[in-house]
């Protein structure tokens, strides 16, 4: 077996184990409420958020605008302090997680430097955690072979199309092995046709790399293809309104997208939603 | 207002440094503490010819006769300041309208903007100020004109520049939208230029107007050294530079002169404030 | 402030002036085609010129003829040569410490919130007053007849849109790079080095394309004040007063190489260092 095969197999094994709550989850929160402001103009962004995220997993949050998916995405990665709760992630607070770079994220926009080229974008972490040059080149090579744009490592982010820098980004997030991957809508700029094949791009990269994945999107088709989990979040505040477990078989691919079973969990998501909005 | 307050501050400690600067030099007898190497910039002197004299003594001797008995510095400065205004006020507003009108030539013919644009920009690099005692005595020999009309096609020539480049920005600065509506209403290129783009220009323009006043001030005070004459605000800080025991006094005329920088700058700016408010009504304002 | 929206930004293109502005790009176009119409414009310009002073018989008090200009320009090359060092040297030290010191009161202005509020509308400020006035203030200070006194007139001419343009510049990271760098936990050192200094780095350019510009103005308007009998402004009033006109057109003829010089070796750095952004 090759050693993506062989960590898929170790995905499945963790991924049952976190089905029998065996193994801890890698990321979990506990009635986080985060409020913008003070008194009674005070915008209640998320409203006591409980759940858990297991190694191995692809987990969507998704949810209308405004729902606080977004906001609860850089609560994990400590870019915005919670008002209430607590969050934790790889055994220790979001904050110290952040500072000991467990995770690599991707925002919507690819925000690459314009300055430097493609390759010492996806070293940036790199240069960050100190790694000597011999080791930054090794890397980013395998980074960017991961992605498909070894050819163009030595361009500059403005030759690149959307995706393509949108890939760059997802290298760079990757660079540096953390267990966890958080993205923010990363397609969200992107076409339909660029998304589609992206998230295609996106579960190999995720099944090669054995990374957990919390994904913010709001596109219910794409939350369905790539996750094993979608949680479905109210309009604001945010709350949980369903966990709904994906049982579409890995590897996922285009045939996916016309199975019965997927149009089924499609409505289901869209009916959650739909619910929560009517009630 | 919080800018009024972070203008006091810097204020305050521009006065702290200062003082603070001749209290120490003046302690530690104008030498590094612990050698004998002089400081850069010593204290020495007394009563008029003064190096470094006190803030308060500059203003006051604003209040006192510049020579022995007759009329005060600061009355002598003041028809300097006049004269000085003369030449900024002709050298901008001429310096407007010609930066004015050179931007909406450049603004409809690309022609005229490709072969006149790099000498625009090369005209600001090369340092122009090297023509003013050139220019101040050329315009001297033009008996038709008034003396200090050299002075003025000085500051005129510094005030174009800016002005042109804002314009041309400015003018082009319409929203493709606008534009489109305004061809669909097929009106001519002079109403589309009044109705439209001169609307959209000025607050461009105004940027350009007011590095123009500073650079107008600029003119007049360098082209007035030029001249023979000491005549102006510019020409009262070359006299008393020259002579050596009224440092003081010194101290003063270019403490005056730059108010008057800084007065042009602000009366533009009040200009622009006007003109915003009724731009934009009482909503649109700062 | 609630300007237009279409407003350009006044504590960039301000005082310190449209070639400081990062946008302007003060780079000369390198294809044939960018340079053929300048320079048919010179010839043109140059020939009418040539001829009308020849043909309308201008004295040369008024107007010398360009052919003359460069007869006395090429006879006078040691002394022109020498002028162009005494002032030049003066306008090169300067820049360089003036330059030196605005970018680094920007850095640490820029560091802290108060401080940036506070000392950006101060730098503005400070570029509407003239300058080049001081210049006896340090005649009086370093003497006359040192190279300091001048330098420093060009060192505080240059300071100052440095400054404003510095604390522009690694002001304006977009929220997105800030965020990224949040969440890659870089120490506060990296992200200046890595992240605010590149940003800033065509402000920084427009602000030093400019402060070549005015370095030699301040330069030679010091030299109008008094100082060195051989510097190029000093220079320029004596031959004005003694009547030699061609001379003085052909001293400030060297003047204008020199700035160009000065502004092209600048633009030529900034291509080098700043990669175009598309």
């Amino acid at each position: 077996m090759t050693s993506g095969q062989e960590q898929i197999v170790e995905q499945g094994v963790a991924r049952e184990s976190a089905q029998e709550t065996v193994v801890d989850p890698i990321v979990s929160t506990r009635h986080v409420t985060k409020r913008f402001g003070t008194g009674p103009e005070a915008v209640v962004a998320l409203s006591d958020v409980t759940f858990d995220i297991a190694a191995g997993d692809f987990v969507s949050l998704i949810g209308p605008s405004g729902c606080g998916k977004s906001t609860l995405l850089r609560t994990i990665a400590d870019l915005i302090e919670p008002t209430d709760g607590e969050i934790t992630v790889n055994g220790t607070s979001a904050h110290d997680a952040r500072l000991a770079r467990h995770y690599g994220m991707v925002f919507q926009q690819a925000t690459l430097f314009n300055w430097r080229t493609v390759r010492r974008n996806v070293e940036l972490p790199l240069e960050t955690m100190g790694m000597s040059k011999q080791e930054r080149g090794r890397r980013s090579r395998e980074m960017l072979e991961l992605v498909e744009l070894s050819d163009f490592a030595n361009k500059r982010p403005n030759q690149l199309s959307g995706g393509m820098q949108q890939r760059v980004s997802i290298a760079r997030a990757l660079s540096f092995q953390p267990s966890l991957l958080l993205m923010d809508e990363p397609f969200g700029a992107l076409d339909e046709i660029t998304r589609e094949r992206l998230n295609l791009e996106l579960l190999r990269i995720w099944e090669a790399t054995a990374t957990t994945v919390v994904f913010v999107t709001h596109s219910i088709p794409e939350a369905v293809f790539l996750s094993n989990r979608i949680v479905v979040m109210s309009p604001r505040p945010g709350r949980i309104l369903a966990e709904i477990e994906v049982d579409l078989p890995y590897p996922r691919d285009d045939d996916t997208r016309e199975q019965d079973r997927y149009f089924e969990l499609v409505t289901e998501v869209r009916e959650t939603l739909r619910r929560a909005e009517a009630g | 207002m919080r800018v009024a307050r972070n203008a006091t501050i810097v204020v305050v400690v521009l006065v702290a440094l200062w003082e603070g600067y001749r209290a120490a030099a003046l302690a530690l007898g104008n030498t590094w503490p612990g050698s004998s190497v002089n400081l850069p910039i010593r204290v020495t002197g007394s009563g008029n010819a003064q190096t470094f004299p006190h803030l308060w003594e500059i203003v006051t001797a604003l209040g006192r006769p510049y020579r022995g008995g007759g009329e005060t510095l600061g009355s002598f400065l003041a028809s300097g300041v006049a004269y000085t205004l003369r030449e900024v006020a002709v050298g901008f507003v001429l310096g407007v309208v010609f930066g004015f009108l050179l931007g909406v030539l450049f603004c409809h013919s690309r022609v005229a903007e490709k072969g006149l644009m790099p000498y625009v920009v090369a005209s600001q690099v090369i340092p122009f100020i090297a023509f003013a005692p050139i220019l101040v005595v050329v315009f001297n020999q033009i008996d038709a004109l008034p003396v200090w009309s050299g002075v003025a096609v000085l500051s005129m020539y510094l005030v174009f520049f800016p002005v042109t480049l804002n314009t041309v920005r400015g003018l082009r600065s319409t929203p493709a939208t606008a534009e489109e509506l305004m061809r669909s209403y097929a009106v001519s290129w002079w109403t589309r230029l009044w109705k439209l783009r001169v609307p959209a220009a000025v607050p461009y323009l105004f940027v350009g107007m007011k590095i123009g006043a500073t650079a107008a001030v600029v003119g007049a005070i360098v082209g007035e050294i030029s001249a023979p004459s000491s005549a102006g605000i510019g020409g009262a800080i070359f006299a008393f530079g020259r002579v050596t025991n009224n440092a003081v006094q010194l101290f003063a005329t270019t403490f005056v002169a730059g108010l008057v920088g800084i007065t042009a700058y602000l009366v533009v700016v009040g200009l622009e404030r006007v003109t915003m408010r009724y731009y934009e009504g009482p909503a649109g304002q700062r | 402030m609630s300007a237009p929206a279409t407003a350009p930004d006044a504590s960039v293109t301000g005082p310190a002036g449209p070639l400081a502005d990062p946008r302007a790009g003060g780079r000369v176009g390198s294809s044939l085609r960018e340079f053929a119409p300048p320079v048919l414009t010179a010839f043109l310009v140059l020939a009418l010129w040539e001829g009308a002073v020849r043909g309308f018989g201008i004295r040369p008090i008024l107007l010398p003829t360009p052919s003359s200009i460069v007869v006395a320009f090429l006879g006078d090359l040691p002394r022109l040569a020498d002028a162009i060092w005494t002032t030049g040297r003066a306008a090169i030290l300067g820049f360089f410490i003036g330059g030196a010191a605005g970018f680094t009161a920007g850095a640490v202005a820029a560091r802290f919130t108060w401080l940036r509020e506070g000392v950006l509308p101060m730098g503005v400020a400070f570029g509407a007053i003239p300058i080049v006035a001081t210049a006896p203030i340090f005649n009086l200070w370093f003497s006359a007849l040192s190279v300091w006194s001048n330098a420093s007139v060009v060192a505080l001419v240059v300071f100052f849109p440095m400054l404003v343009n510095t604390i522009t510049g690694l002001s304006s990271v977009a929220p997105g790079h800030a965020e990224l760098v949040r969440s890659l936990a870089m120490p506060r050192w990296s992200v200046f080095t890595k992240l605010q200094v590149p940003t800033a780095l065509p402000f920084v350019f427009g602000a030093l394309r400019l402060g070549a510009a005015l370095a030699v103005i301040a330069a030679v308007v010091a030299d109008f004040f008094g100082g060195f009998r051989s510097s190029s402004g000093f220079f320029i009033k004596t031959l004005m007063a003694t009547a030699d006109y061609t001379g003085a057109w052909a001293t400030v003829l060297a003047l204008c190489l020199f700035g160009l010089t000065l502004y092209g070796l600048v633009a030529l750095a900034e291509r080098r260092v700043v990669p175009e952004q598309g």
